[in-house]
């Protein structure tokens, strides 16, 4: 678990973090979600100890961040957006010296480096010089690097940046993974669409602030506040547009095509299930139903929009 | 034996980093095949020229082993460290379980490994030469011990380099270390041979006034250098931002350095040369450490936000983010009493001084040191304050008028006049005096320049008179900086609570102070 309170970070003579609050639950995937010099990546560093906060506290797993840093460091693994490595090495060389950083015997160090190069499918890459390896083979190096200590918080930083699609699909699966096993993941990233996707809760955050953050569902509705409806019909619309039009959370009825339309609905799901149902009972012939929730483009770029306006 | 420890200690992921990419079979072979030609070139030599008798073959083995050890090996160590810090990956082992210490040692024996290889390749040679001649086993003995607490040294100081400098961009050390090898070959060979024979016989030192052999003197002052060095660089790299000694650390290293300052004079001839050399390391000693604790703008406004946070006024003199005015005081009194000191045991009589040179003055130029020690830092802390980023390059520029500028001004003089006044009679020297630089010795008429009134006058003046300026603008300075902290921080509140009146909430702070 992750709890920030009241954090300020100035980076000589710029405030880059403004009285931030944050939290995040084990379990839960979060996205930090900001433009360029929003202060994602000041958060994180600060997080880890690299960044000595101007004031505010940083509670990782429990344990204060400032008071015990060492401590900090056994649990959470770090993945910044360009992955410093030492070119010098050859790639299992690479793992072990962080395995053994964080305590490993030789022989489970042994067993780990093999472990986390097939999870990250370099195994035939074991014994190629680092040099050698493409920006995405080595960010995937760099993800290894992260889970060998496997701990119990990973902060993301761009981690997709440079990966081919097999890639991205591999590092999805294994942060879904991770939330199954109840770890807290912390990620930034700018391809939105594929945070989309795994992503439980978003903190939105602007010139250093947080303007908004949440589980997604509760922020979608508290900003944008109602969802995207639509319904496919056979025959002719006359019951649906009645009961569309008696029902105070519906918004104007748009025609999309031949047979299908679409509305905003100021409601959750299970309020969209009961127009279903009560839609059905009434003898309208639904052939197709969706429900679209905004996705988090939408929604930071709703957020920016009104933050900028 | 602890094995486990030992073991333990060997395996420092650091370290063993090292080993792994430096040991490489074919580079070190090519580098050992190398070393091992030429030390076999020096054997020839020896044999050829009949040098192994006079020293010349050790001599020349022990200038290998010194740009192996010192040159090659620092290289190293300031290379692997400022790599790693310019890639980042030096951020990754400070999030890691390591230790500062781990890190520290990992990448100071770690990093020059493939040199000390080498230069164990050379021993062999160098047991040749002992069979041969020159040197003895105890001479061989202290040699050696000299040769890796010289390295060590310079090792350590290389380290810190690399983790404090703002070039991030290691081809620039390469060069820098080519051109130093260039200057540097030459003294190391002919001193090499001095070395040989120098430590042949038996030679002792003296520390208050107690005599010692040679060697356990030298180590008593180059371990406490290598004690601070180490706590630098510890610290250093335990954050990249930490100053690299706390106020009470450098304070603690002012004091040990006096001490063997003081220790190294004691009762010596030559007493009025020593006593101001003494007021000189004292002086150079003080503003080096000034420079290590002194905080920038940001640092102190990041201060003042956390000690408002923590319901403080100000937070400890003794912090790294607040103003160096204590520290200033303690070390410039320091300065003061070992000065004293220094000038009254260095030799026997207290008047050795009246004796020898009837104009000069040592507690003037004690004084004039104390004083460039205080505005030294209250004129750094004020630049740095006043125009935070660009504050360094206005402090450089300061010393360069103050400091330089005099010596310039004075040298030309004495050069368009020098055939025209007797020696001491010259407006030349005056301006000289003007710079601390030579002010501090010409008013203790070190030197064949006697002391008048005028140069004495002169070394003094500038420097109460930026003391006292430097007070009034860094008292000025720091409440400018408050002000603007506190009206950022009131105009948050202000709009929080628009009833709130910006600039008295900041006023009041201000007054609170």
């Amino acid at each position: 678990m992750i709890r920030i309170r009241d954090l300020r970070v100035d980076y000589d003579n710029v405030c880059a973090v403004r009285d931030l609050s944050l939290e995040v639950e084990p379990g839960e995937v979060c996205g930090l979600i900001g433009p360029n010099g929003a202060g994602k990546t000041t958060t994180m560093r600060a997080m880890l100890g690299l960044l000595e906060p101007t004031y505010g506290e940083i509670e990782i797993m429990g344990v204060d961040v400032r008071e015990h840093p060492k401590d900090v460091c056994r649990i959470v693994g770090f993945m910044p957006d360009f992955p410093p490595l030492y070119e010098d090495l050859l790639a299992w060389e690479f793992l072990d010296l962080f395995a053994a950083s964080y305590g490993l015997n030789r022989s489970q160090r042994r067993h780990a480096v093999a472990e986390y190069l097939d999870v990250v499918g370099l195994t035939e890459k074991r014994a190629a010089m680092v040099v050698e390896l493409s920006r995405g083979m080595r960010q995937r190096l760099m993800l290894a690097k992260t889970m060998i200590p496997q701990p119990r918080v990973l902060l993301l930083d761009e981690p997709a940046s440079g990966v081919d699609p097999q890639g991205r699909i591999d590092l999805k699966n294994i942060i879904r993974r991770m939330a199954e096993e109840r770890r807290t993941v912390l990620i930034s990233s700018h391809i939105l669409a594929e945070m989309n996707e795994f992503c439980t809760s978003v903190a939105i955050m602007e010139q250093g602030q947080i303007v908004v953050s949440g589980r997604i569902e509760e922020v979608n509705q508290r900003v944008m506040g109602d969802s995207l409806l639509a319904v496919e019909v056979l025959g002719e619309p006359e019951r649906l547009l009645a009961i569309i039009g008696a029902d105070e959370r519906a918004g104007p009825l748009e025609r999309k095509g031949s047979n299908v339309y679409e509305f905003r609905y100021r409601g959750d799901a299970a309020a969209a299930s009961d127009l279903l149902a009560t839609l059905v009972q009434q003898g309208v012939r639904v052939s197709g139903f969706s429900r679209r929730r905004d996705n988090l483009e939408d929604l930071f770029l709703k957020v920016g929009s009104r933050e900028l306006s | 034996m602890d094995w486990d420890r030992v073991r333990d200690w060997f395996d420092n992921p650091i370290f063993l980093k090292h080993v792994r990419a430096r040991l490489r079979p074919q580079a070190f072979l090519t580098s050992l095949a190398v070393v091992g030609i030429l030390c076999l070139c020096i054997a020839y030599g020896g044999y050829q020229l009949n040098a192994f008798q006079t020293g010349g073959a050790a001599g020349t083995l022990l200038a290998l082993q010194t740009v192996l050890l010192v040159i090659m090996g620092s290289g190293q160590v300031g290379a692997s460290v400022n790599g790693a810090r310019a890639s980042g990956i030096l951020d990754f082992h400070r999030v890691s379980p390591l230790t500062p210490t781990q890190m520290t040692l990992g990448f100071f024996f770690g990093a020059p490994i493939r040199e000390y290889l080498l230069f164990a390749a050379t021993l062999p040679f160098m047991v040749l030469c002992m069979a041969l001649g020159v040197p003895s086993l105890r001479g061989f003995i202290q040699l050696m011990i000299l040769l890796i607490a010289a390295a060590w040294t310079v090792q350590g100081l290389t380290l810190l380099n690399g983790l404090m400098s703002k070039a991030k961009n290691p081809a620039s050390n390469v060069v820098g270390l080519m051109v130093l090898a260039w200057f540097v070959s030459m003294p190391l060979i002919s001193g090499g041979m001095f070395s040989i024979n120098l430590v042949e016989g038996e030679r002792r030192l003296s520390f208050f006034d107690i005599s010692l052999p040679w060697l356990p003197v030298v180590l008593l002052y180059q371990t406490p250098m290598l004690f601070f060095i180490f706590l630098a660089a510890r610290r250093k790299m335990e954050s990249a931002r930490m100053h690299p000694l706390s106020k009470p650390q450098a304070i603690s290293a002012m004091i040990t350095f006096a001490v063997l300052v003081l220790g190294g004079i004691w009762k010596q001839e030559r007493p009025e040369i020593l006593a101001i050399v003494a007021l000189y390391l004292l002086v150079i000693t003080a503003v080096v450490l000034t420079i290590m604790v002194t905080p920038s703008q940001a640092e102190y406004c990041k201060g003042v936000r956390r000690a408002r946070q923590k319901g403080l006024r100000h937070l400890p003199c003794w912090d790294d983010l607040s103003v160096n005015w204590v520290f200033l005081a303690i070390t410039a009194a320091m300065v003061l009493a070992a000065g004293t000191i220094a000038g009254s045991v260095a030799a026997g009589p207290p008047d050795a001084f009246v004796a020898t040179r009837p104009n000069g003055s040592f507690p003037l130029a004690l004084a004039t040191g104390v004083l460039v020690v205080a505005y030294f830092g209250l004129a750094l802390q004020y630049f740095l304050l006043r125009f935070a980023a660009r504050g360094p390059m206005y402090f450089g520029l300061f010393l360069f008028l103050a400091w330089l500028l005099p010596l310039l001004a004075g040298l030309i003089q004495v050069m368009a006049t020098s055939w025209r006044r007797p020696p001491g009679d010259e407006p030349g020297y005056i301006l000289f005096s003007i710079s601390p630089l030579a002010g501090m010795a010409m008013a203790a008429a070190v030197g064949d320049v006697q002391a008048s009134t005028a140069i004495q006058a002169a070394a003094i003046t500038p420097a109460l008179l930026f003391t006292f300026v430097f007070n009034s603008l860094l008292i000025s300075a720091r409440r400018r900086v408050l002000k603007s902290v506190y009206l950022t921080s009131a105009g948050r509140t202000a709009r929080e609570d628009s009833s709130a009146p910006v600039s008295s909430v900041a006023v009041r702070r201000i007054d609170e102070l």
